[in-house]
């Protein structure tokens, strides 16, 4: 699979997953347990996004890309000091 | 919970999501003014919202402009190193700072760039004959070419998005608003790709401040479900129209968009809205 496939697919399927299980989620708002079904699509979705940066990572390590790597190592450090610091200041 | 009000919310995001898909904006510009206004939210449940409504309409529309080859991912994750370090300073200098000064350089920021956009055709830059770190190749739909690009000003570029980092953190909007500019004007990036590389950064950075809302339980779960079904819904649309846009139309709108967003956040600033 080429490289802006992979990106695509695995945005592509957990956005739609996310999407899908907070329908469902809304749908069954009634029940006691459409609450919990909801959390989980909203967790889901918004972890897409940080899926797509490491399967991005993985595929510049694969295609040997050692500048963007190195890019894209910065990025995931900060990113997480970024999480780390807001929930130290929360 | 009232089936109107999911109803609605699925309708702004709609229209958010198509706005923000085609512009590289995310959506935030709208999603807030209906979820504090017409919806009668607080700020931190509006906030939260809207940044999952942001990762439903960015990641819909950076899926699909990362298949068509759209997004620069790897200019993408440079950009957002810096974009991020000015967020999180951002968040911890904006009690000092007074917020309608912010709102009025931002708009000030945002007028510059859309009369440059309506006035000036876009520059872009033939890359190199030996080909370095920085030169890319699109493939632009809607002439059906492959174009090659140099992506120029790179570090003035980084420097800047710290700026815009910080501003949109404090502000509560412009991600994409500075960044599409930013790379179109001064990094020569085509515009086509600015916005979609900036579909890409806008989900990136809205995760980090999503995530945040979440674990700290800030989230109203079924606005939320509506809000993103909406914004994703959009997206799809968005991505079709962009498809049959002509990169100087394209400009076009987006000058216009941009004196919009300054009119909302100037009257922000103003105390009207």
């Amino acid at each position: 699979m080429s490289e802006s496939n992979l990106i695509f697919s695995t945005l592509r399927i957990t956005v739609i997953s996310g999407i899908v299980i907070l329908a469902i989620g809304l749908l069954l708002s009634e029940q006691a347990y459409g609450e919990k079904i909801m959390w989980a699509g909203v967790l889901v979705l918004i972890c897409s996004p940080l899926l797509g940066v490491l399967v991005t990572y993985v595929v510049l390590i694969k295609e040997r890309d050692w500048f963007w790597v190195k890019v894209a190592s910065v990025l995931i450090a900060v990113l997480s000091m970024g999480i780390i610091l807001s929930l130290l200041k929360v | 919970m009232d089936p109107l009000i999911i109803v609605a919310l699925m309708a702004v995001g709609i229209g958010a999501g198509i706005i923000g898909a085609i512009f590289g904006l995310g959506g935030g510009i709208i999603f807030m003014p209906f979820l504090t206004i017409a919806f009668g939210l607080g700020a931190i449940e509006a906030t939260a919202i809207s940044l999952i409504g942001i990762v439903a309409s960015s990641v819909g529309a950076a899926s699909i402009y990362v298949r068509r080859g759209m997004s620069n991912v790897r200019l993408g994750l440079l950009m957002e190193i810096t974009t991020t370090i000015g967020a999180v300073v951002g968040a911890f200098i904006a009690a000092y700072l007074s917020n309608w000064m912010l709102l009025c350089i931002f708009s000030a920021v945002l007028i510059y760039s859309s009369l440059h956009m309506m006035f000036h055709g876009e520059r872009i830059s033939e890359p190199p004959d030996v080909e370095d770190n920085m030169s890319f190749t699109y493939y632009d739909e809607n002439e059906g070419l492959d174009k090659r690009y140099e992506v120029e000003n790179v570090r003035g570029g980084l420097a800047l998005c710290t700026v815009a980092g910080a501003v949109s953190s404090m502000t509560g909007v412009g991600g994409g608003a500075i960044k599409v500019p930013l790379m179109n004007l001064f990094m020569h990036v085509p515009i086509k790709v600015a916005s979609a590389t900036s579909s890409y950064m806008i989900g990136i950075t809205a995760f980090s401040g999503a995530i945040i809302y979440f674990l700290n339980g800030f989230v109203l779960l079924d606005y939320a479900a509506g809000m993103a079904i909406g914004a994703y819904i959009g997206s799809l649309i968005g991505t079709k129209i962009s498809r049959n846009l002509k990169s100087a139309s394209m400009r076009k709108y987006l000058a216009i968009v941009l004196i919009v967003i300054a009119i909302l956040e100037l009257s922000k600033a103003g105390g009207l809205i």
